[in-house]
């Protein structure tokens, strides 16, 4: 029999879903901004482009790769890989039983790892792979052990984050279009959880001209829990 | 064995990744820190688990039979086996449970008994835990990590499988619930000491986990409020003490409370693991008539017997007490956690006079225990050597359709080599039981 889930419940599936995502996908470009760092002149800075899209405003200016490194592990700044790994723990935790301990735990290696390495006088962006494997672990777990809406709601926001970040970084058109096809088949299956006059009016959004930062909006919007 | 110690660092590491936490608050910070798990399991031979189990249920019976004499005909109070001072002036008495009848007539479904072995070998029983037991979710997650981390040795030793525990759990809820709905474990949230246990006992029983505010009443039924429906919940195993559960009944102020879940209870429209009122059969003043109680309703002797305990209630214990503190444990009948157990031997000459004015002002509040001198069992210590440590068993017996054991218990330890507390919020850690089969 097919659980009922409360709305809170939702809510933390969905966030987890992004988070992880987020997670994921930093790494993935705050290693390209750090690769970028390397072959630039001093004062120009790879990784403040990088943070600066990923928060839609001009946030921060960094010099050396060191500081580039500071702010990753600095948890008290909500903008920090930390900051998103904690935050994949709040929702994470509350889920044990629907997600399982096996998708649960890669997680908590991700948090136990993180606070590792901010320890470390010498920080180094590689040192952080593991972070990648887990995160991709995450998925493999949920994938096999899931079915129904958890599952369904996990990929939402899994989707989501990813249309989100695509629309930050501009990748191109086709990218968003295929991201958001594929949401669309998952919110077919939670017909609940999400408003489809604004699923409509992105859809139309979409086929047009979009601006991007109008169409993020939209987009975060379109979820009700 | 000696395979399972050399794979202690990778047990650890399996423990970190599962979460195996506990939280404390200090200061009134909460901080979560792994539970520290000893590799050298206790082992209990199977001739003596069956002794230990035929008195556990023998136990758990009996304090069953007073819960509901106590809160129906009263016969025990009334044929004079127990004072009334120990029953309905006990704080964990409620007045508001009178005449209520639990589904099956189950009030201990989930009961903690807490036993230590004396030197010479018996088993004896220091405290029923018959609220909110917790401590199994332990043993249960580190024999699934001892049996990945060192499957030879699960090989070579014939151990019973301790891993049904949600097993058991899921089948007495489906008794008590009795096909009214779904099975809920409710939970205070993230930031309670237990959590992990909440929701890893969530996880193996397949239970919802509902945190304060998915839980409503209406119509006199409990309901699970999903995101576009409500389910109706047949049992509830609330991880939330009496006090909190209903704030219309009980604590006014109490946010996590589901208001009105004690008309649905009276009405016998849900299930409540375990029963509210239980209370005043695990006050430790009340410990000390389990013997009695065993004869008074089952007409047997009984099996598991007391730690010596002397209550200053009465005039010959009281003049014991007063006249060797210095030798016994006294206890604060109203405290729990390992808090309020002071040993007369550790204490100054004033700190002994102060308590023995406390005991004069108020002896209901009081009992006092001889120092059981039971035994230690070997830690691998911070050098990697092995070091004896004082150890109690903490044994779960769940009631449903009939009164079962479960074959493995937790076995805690206290970190200090001079200490004879065991609670895991004073710093202990623990042990897998490993009932021989």
């Amino acid at each position: 029999m097919e659980k009922v889930i409360s709305a809170a419940k939702v809510n933390n599936l969905y966030w987890l879903g992004r988070y992880v995502e987020r997670g994921y996908l930093m790494l993935h470009l705050m290693r390209k901004a750090y690769d970028e760092v390397i072959d630039v002149p001093v004062g120009e800075t790879p990784y403040s482009e990088f943070l600066n899209r990923i928060n839609g405003y001009s946030c921060s200016t960094f010099t050396s790769s060191y500081q580039m490194m500071q702010q990753i592990y600095d948890a008290n700044n909500p903008t920090s890989l930390r900051a998103v790994i904690e935050r994949m723990m709040d929702n994470a935790i509350v889920l044990r039983p629907d997600i399982y301990s096996e998708s649960f735990s890669y997680v908590e290696l991700c948090r136990d790892k993180i606070a590792l390495e901010a320890e470390k006088k010498q920080m180094n962006i590689a040192d952080l792979q593991p972070i990648n494997d887990w995160l991709l672990s995450f998925w493999g777990s949920v994938s096999e052990r899931l079915h129904g809406p958890t599952y369904y709601l996990l990929c939402i926001g899994r989707i989501m984050e990813r249309l989100d970040i695509a629309l930050r970084f501009e990748y191109k058109k086709y990218r968003i279009v295929e991201s958001w096809e594929s949401l669309k088949k998952y919110l077919q299956l939670c017909p609940d959880v999400y408003d489809k006059e604004q699923a409509e009016v992105i859809e139309q959004t979409i086929d047009s001209d979009y601006d991007r930062f109008d169409l993020i909006a939209k987009l975060n919007s379109l979820i009700k829990a | 064995m000696k395979e399972l110690l050399s794979a202690r660092e990778s047990v650890n590491q399996w423990m970190q990744r599962y979460g195996v936490r506990f939280g404390v608050y200090k200061n009134g910070v909460f901080n979560e820190q792994l539970f520290p798990f000893d590799a050298i399991p206790r082992r209990i031979p199977a001739q003596e688990w069956q002794m230990l189990e035929s008195g556990l249920i023998q136990r758990v019976k009996a304090l069953n039979a007073f819960l509901y004499d106590i809160y129906h005909e009263k016969n025990i109070v009334k044929d004079g086996v127990v004072p009334k001072e120990f029953t309905y002036e006990s704080k964990g008495y409620m007045p508001e449970c009178e005449g209520i009848t639990p589904a099956e007539d189950v009030y201990a479904h989930i009961a903690g008994i807490d036993l230590v072995q004396a030197k010479d070998g018996n088993w004896l029983i220091l405290e029923d835990n018959l609220r909110i037991p917790s401590g199994a979710s332990y043993p249960m997650i580190a024999r699934m990590v001892t049996r990945k981390a060192s499957p030879q040795t699960f090989r070579d030793n014939l151990i019973e499988d301790n891993r049904n525990y949600g097993d058991m759990l899921r089948e007495m809820m489906d008794f008590i619930n009795g096909g009214r709905g779904i099975n809920v474990i409710f939970t205070p949230g993230r930031y309670n000491s237990a959590f992990f246990e909440h929701s890893y006992l969530a996880e193996k029983t397949g239970a919802t986990l509902a945190f304060p505010g998915d839980l409503v009443v209406e119509g006199g039924k409990l309901y699970y409020k999903g995101l576009n429906a409500k389910s109706r919940v047949g049992a509830i195993y609330r991880r939330v003490s009496d006090e909190y559960l209903d704030p219309l009944a009980f604590e006014p102020s109490s946010l996590l409370g589901i208001p009105n879940l004690m008309e649905a209870y009276r009405a016998g429209e849900v299930g409540v693991i375990n029963a509210l009122g239980n209370g005043v059969a695990d006050d430790k003043g009340i410990y000390y008539f389990v013997p009695k109680m065993v004869e008074y309703y089952l007409n047997e002797k009984p099996i598991l017997h007391n730690a010596p305990t002397y209550l200053p209630f009465f005039k010959d214990d009281f003049d014991y007490i007063l006249a060797n503190i210095e030798k016994l444990v006294i206890k604060d009948v109203a405290e729990a956690g390992g808090y309020g157990v002071m040993f007369g031997k550790d204490m100054s000459p004033e700190k002994i006079e102060q308590v023995r004015k406390l005991i004069v002002e108020d002896p209901r509040r009081w009992i006092a225990q001889e120092v059981v001198d039971f035994i230690d069992l070997d830690i691998i210590d911070e050098s990697g050597k092995p070091s004896p440590r004082k150890c109690d068993l903490r044994a779960f017996v769940i009631t449903g359709r009939e009164t079962k054991v479960w074959k493995s218990g937790l076995t805690r330890f206290s970190r200090n080599p001079d200490s004879f507390v065991v609670n895991s919020s004073q710093g202990g850690g623990f042990k897998d039981t490993w009932v021989m089969a």
